[in-house]
């Protein structure tokens, strides 16, 4: 589109100076963790604001041994994304499951089942009622609580979008299906479900990183060592070794690289769909 | 009636519909249990002096509505953390919208790499609690930290999260920036929804700069504006992990959430009457959003 107008030069020196300043402030934290976790302990002590010093690559990555080990990084980040794919991958079915029938309105009162979705999230959540009944169930230690609450729950937003999305789809597919004697969940299954995919994956990786970096879930409800997920892992390093910060670094960087790995490659996706979903919700 | 007409014609008569309800139940069932059994099961607990799982109990009557102003230690009164929690969401809402608008203005220009900063913007977003947290821990360490060690140039000396009215300050800050990117996406979609007609139309009649903004830019933006502050108030108002991560309440920084997150996850307080305080919570919550949503239906009646 052309413009009419240039921008006055003052207003584009002021936008740089803004964008320069807020670069800054984004990634000086981030840069300052990695700078210290590449440094050992003693030169951290000696000089906390000096940048590390360039070692043979076993002493620079020190800390990071030292923080897989204690972090147990291998078989967390197993477990780890092992329920949090496993989650998401549960979300993505159920959401499909409820999206079809509810966007085609494939039964009487149909719409009343959306406004009781639409009625749930009137209702507040309350911790305290959470672990009541994670505790009376018999679920408390049990890392099928993760599956349950990263699986089955904050879908509303979703689902909505979801809804949305297969009304889009033409039903001229869906008449001929069943025409052909198509069963109901054969159809979901082999057509549905791979027409919706750009809403679930944007769900999927929503999930994901949710899960990921969700430090609260498997501190409130899980005890055992060996069930803390990776972020959580993270939590209770730092409360080992508070005064560690080299270690903390190290561990701290290794939880975040992951998702900005992610980041980096599927930003449009995560960025539009988080934003998406606030506007719908 | 249009609506009517139109699902009439959608029940389709290849479709049992006894079918099409069990694959909705997985969702529905998930929806009720997780979203609206929990507030069920709060209010009962509210009426006991429940303790914990195994631990008898017995029925309380309105006793912890009473008392709820006195729940758990006598450090962190109620009103304290009421107080904290307004200063608090006040200063997050207020700063991160203007910081986040001002930012979407910036970002929404054209120019090569707007794409690259919008995203550098979002990105603590999606970063989780504990990294965030940590990681302005050290910026913030007292001994060890970039700030500190300015300040033991300067000859000075403070004990930054530790500190009574500062460590609030730099909640707030750490706050605003795990999280401003995301209304800043939010503003950058309205102003797209802007049509260029209307700006180049307004440009011919003279509006630039500043009046462009106040007079056009701003109006066309009221929808966004009104979605942002809701999330943003919302969002504030039940906020205290990262609370929990940066300061665990200590120096003057327990919200209400964090207050209730603390009584709930501590296992020799009284349940009975953290329910009570949680509902009174909630209604405060509630309060807060019928009186922005009458302001802005009043503002809008006004147009």
């Amino acid at each position: 589109m052309k413009k009419l107008r240039r921008e006055p030069i003052g207003v584009t020196v002021l936008c740089w100076t803004a964008l320069a300043v807020m670069t800054l402030v984004m990634v000086f934290p981030l840069l300052l963790v990695l700078n210290v976790s590449l440094k050992s302990s003693t030169d951290f002590l000696k000089d906390p604001s000096g940048l590390f010093a360039f070692k043979p690559f076993k002493e620079l990555f020190a800390n990071y041994k030292e923080a897989f080990e204690v972090l147990d990084v291998f078989g967390r980040l197993a477990y780890t994304v092992g329920i949090t794919v496993g989650s998401a991958l549960i979300s993505c079915v159920v959401i499909a499951l409820v999206a079809f029938p509810l966007a085609r309105g494939h039964f009487k009162g149909s719409d009343k089942v959306f406004t009781f979705i639409l009625l749930s999230t009137f209702f507040p959540g309350s911790l305290i009622a959470n672990i009541f009944l994670v505790q009376n169930l018999g679920l408390y230690n049990s890392p099928f609580v993760l599956v349950i609450f990263w699986g089955f729950g904050g879908l509303t937003v979703y689902i909505f979008m979801a809804i949305q999305f297969v009304k889009d789809i033409p039903r001229d597919l869906d008449e001929a299906a069943f025409i052909d004697g198509c069963g109901y969940f054969r159809y979901v299954f082999g057509f549905v479900i791979p027409l919706m995919k750009p809403i679930l994956s944007t769900v999927f990786i929503l999930k994901l990183v949710g899960g990921w970096n969700d430090f609260l879930t498997p501190y409130i409800y899980l005890i055992e060592d060996k069930y803390m997920t990776i972020s959580t892992g993270l939590f209770a390093f730092k409360g080992q070794f508070s005064s560690d910060w080299t270690g903390i670094s190290a561990a701290t960087f290794t939880v975040a690289l992951p998702v900005i790995c992610l980041y980096v490659f599927l930003q449009r996706y995560i960025i539009e769909g988080m934003a998406a979903g606030a506007l719908k919700g | 009636m249009e609506k009517k007409k139109h699902s009439k014609l959608k029940t389709s008569p290849l479709v049992n519909p006894y079918v099409a309800i069990l694959a909705t139940l997985p969702a529905l069932v998930s929806i009720f249990v997780l979203s609206m059994l929990p507030s069920i099961v709060n209010l009962a607990i509210s009426f006991t002096d429940y303790h914990g799982v195994g631990q008898p109990f017995e029925f309380v009557g309105f006793d912890n509505f009473i008392r709820a102003f006195k729940v758990g230690d006598a450090s962190v009164s109620i009103w304290d953390s009421l107080l904290n929690t307004v200063v608090f969401s006040i200063s997050v809402v207020i700063v991160q919208q203007a910081l986040s608008l001002g930012m979407a203005l910036v970002v929404a220009r054209k120019f090569k790499g707007r794409s690259f900063f919008r995203a550098l913007f979002f990105m603590p977003t999606i970063l989780g609690v504990s990294v965030v947290g940590f990681t302005w821990q050290l910026v913030f360490d007292p001994v060890s930290g970039p700030i500190a060690v300015i300040l033991t140039k300067l000859g000075k000396s403070s004990a930054l999260l530790g500190e009574e009215v500062l460590s609030m300050f730099l909640v707030v800050l750490v706050a605003i920036w795990s999280n401003f990117g995301y209304a800043m996406v939010v503003y950058i979609a309205g102003l797209q929804n802007i049509s260029e007609d209307i700006r180049e139309a307004a440009e011919i009649d003279g509006a630039r700069g500043g009046k462009m903004f106040w007079y056009i830019t701003l109006p066309l933006l009221k929808n966004t504006l009104v979605i942002n502050f809701w999330i943003s108030i919302s969002g504030t108002l039940a906020m205290f992990d990262i609370i929990f991560v940066l300061t665990n309440g200590t120096a003057n920084t327990t919200t209400l959430a964090l207050y209730i997150f603390q009584l709930a996850t501590n296992s020799a307080s009284n349940q009975g009457q953290a329910a009570a305080l949680n509902i009174y919570f909630s209604l405060f919550v509630m309060l807060v959003m019928l009186v922005f949503n009458a302001t802005v239906r009043r503002k809008e009646a006004e147009e």
